[in-house]
């Protein structure tokens, strides 16, 4: 296990993608930033900070996701698939190094994203005049829940990546998805009530903010509850995509 | 039969996609020391036989095994058996040598092999350059590079010629037998006779996911048949002296010249100069290996009336088509 988890992190760094995916998150979390510390009224109310913080998270967490997803289509479409699974016969190795390490790697990123958030958020809106109070309750819980909503997603990527192999169809879909379809459901009386058990909304339960301005339309789970849903989503599809895709036949 | 490290067993293996039988009841057997053409056209189920024999492709039935292990439960595969498949199995953005590395640590291989093998298919000068800028040529030396990495005693290639200039070709050969006199096994598809003629030891063939032949290059040769052909203005009475003396005899194309098979050249003149027979020409014609190869690869020639049935396949005359399931022996 531990030499397939160091053979997928060389996977990773040697090449490009994931240097581009952060500086991609971590660049539209900026430009959010930027602009929400320019243009909120400092009377205006809300909580800003906590605004961007969110904006980071999502940033973060889609690009987890999709880091994950390529690591796992990426070895289909280039057909590493083969010296991979020559190298490591057992397959559900090969998808818990991936885990494990698309885990690490969406930490890091929420991590990043959230720093690029703090750094340039804080002076700049107290510069300006607004209220900022990283030390708050709700600030530190979207923090920490952040970071650790972009991790599990690194999973979730994984999963999806196992179940839908096709590299273009798993990104899309997943984009789509998050972007369109929860948000479309969130908005359907009745239907909205299954919100808070999906990916999405299990998110946003686990970083829920007090921001009067930010309001779901229906009441979400505790930060706690969304955390083990969401981690039980990525494990799920992961496990479920090594038994049904990842054991067919590599031809 | 005792369970020689490095011998390849493949026993009652079939396979089946959807309605199509790609490898039907496949048996045969590869001894370490020896280059092994593993033959047939496109199509004929080579590389499906090759990827069970990894474990990348499950058996609808049958076995395969290395030195009398499945792949994937041999303790470390890359040790032991090394593989190349398709021609171009790389991420493009990865230089080669991280390419190498990354399998090298996957499979507990020191990382300084990784240059050692680049050097031993002459890809040292290129071993810092992304894979995208390869020639196909490059990409079957990275295949086999990777194939290296782990000192293998098995050897199984796909197609390695796929794409190498004669000079390359040329170098390929030389390189399976250094490693075959090693005493490794070498496993070497290819859809063309004459690419392996001169490296293997021994052929497997197929057709249509059939054995239609294994043995020696010798055996192949001499089965191939010396022909005589032979000219006389008397044919029609030296045609019947020559079935009598157990000959079996064809017209060769113009009148007057016979080709006899099953008789010598010494037999031939002896049988005229007995019948009182006289001949105009007597000559032997060496053995055609690819045209026995194209015959014996022809759809109607599967089921194996040529040359005998192969192990455990339909008896002589019975029309390829669906046969029955049968696995003798290795049931999984």
């Amino acid at each position: 296990m531990t030499t397939a988890l160091r053979a997928e992190v060389r996977k990773l760094t040697t090449t490009q993608v994931w240097v581009w995916m952060i500086v991609l998150a971590v660049g539209l979390t900026l430009l959010v930033t930027a602009l929400t510390s320019a243009f909120t009224e400092p009377d205006a109310g809300g909580e800003p900070l906590e605004a961007a913080l969110n904006a980071a998270t999502s940033f973060g967490y889609v690009i987890a996701a999709v880091l994950g997803v390529i690591g796992v289509t990426g070895e289909y479409r280039h057909l590493t698939v083969t010296p991979t699974f020559l190298s490591v016969p057992r397959r559900g190795t090969v998808i818990g190094a991936k885990i494990a390490l698309y885990f690490a790697t969406g930490l890091l990123l929420g991590l990043l994203c959230m720093g690029a958030a703090i750094a340039v958020g804080v002076p700049w809106m107290s510069a300006r005049g607004i209220d900022v109070d990283l030390g708050a309750e709700s600030t530190m819980r979207i923090i920490i829940g952040g970071i650790i909503t972009v991790a599990i997603f690194g999973i979730i990527g994984v999963g999806v990546g196992a179940l839908i192999r096709n590299q273009v169809a798993a990104v899309v879909g997943l984009i789509i998805y998050l972007f369109l379809i929860e948000g479309i459901l969130s908005a359907i009386p009745r239907v909205q009530e299954a919100y808070p058990y999906l990916p999405g909304g299990a998110a946003a339960g686990l970083i829920r903010t007090d921001d009067p301005n930010v309001q779901s339309p229906v009441d979400l789970l505790e930060p706690w509850q969304g955390g083990v849903l969401l981690l039980a989503y990525g494990l799920i599809f992961a496990i479920v995509g090594s038994l049904l895709t990842v054991r067919r036949d590599v031809t | 039969m005792v369970d020689q490290p490095g011998r390849i067993v493949v026993a009652g293996l079939s396979k089946s996609f959807g309605e199509v039988r790609a490898v039907d009841n496949l048996s045969f057997t590869v001894e370490p020391g020896s280059v092994t053409g593993f033959l047939g056209p496109n199509g004929a189920g080579k590389t499906t036989t090759l990827r069970m024999l990894l474990g990348l492709v499950t058996p609808t039935s049958g076995t395969a095994t290395i030195g009398g292990i499945p792949y994937p439960a041999i303790p470390h595969p890359m040790r032991t058996v090394g593989a190349v498949l398709e021609a171009s199995s790389f991420h493009p953005g990865r230089t080669a040598r991280n390419h190498i590395r990354v399998y090298a640590t996957a499979s507990g291989i020191p990382e300084s092999r990784a240059d050692e093998v680049l050097a031993q298919v002459g890809l040292t000068d290129a071993a810092r350059r992304k894979a995208k800028t390869f020639s196909l040529g490059m990409r079957q030396r990275l295949g086999l590079a990777f194939a290296l990495l782990g000192d293998p005693r098995v050897l199984l290639l796909d197609e390695p010629a796929n794409g190498l200039d004669p000079e390359g070709i040329r170098w390929l050969r030389g390189f399976l037998r250094s490693l075959a006199d090693e005493g490794r096994t070498v496993l070497v598809s290819s859809h063309l006779l004459t690419e392996v003629q001169q490296s293997a030891d021994r052929v497997v063939i197929l057709s249509q996911g059939r054995l239609v032949r294994e043995g020696s290059m010798d055996e192949l040769a001499s089965s191939a048949g010396e022909t005589v052909v032979v000219r006389s203005p008397q044919a029609d009475a030296l045609g019947a002296a020559l079935t009598t003396a157990g000959g079996s005899v064809s017209g060769a194309g113009e009148p007057g010249l016979l080709r006899v098979s099953g008789l010598e050249a010494r037999a031939v003149g002896h049988a005229a100069f007995t019948a009182g027979v006289e001949l105009h020409e007597l000559r032997s014609e060496k053995a055609d290996l690819e045209k026995l190869f194209f015959q014996l690869t022809q759809p109607q020639f599967a089921a194996g009336q040529h040359g005998g049935p192969p192990p455990g396949g339909p008896p002589p005359g019975v029309v390829p088509g669906p046969l029955p399931t049968q696995t003798p022996g290795g049931v999984r």
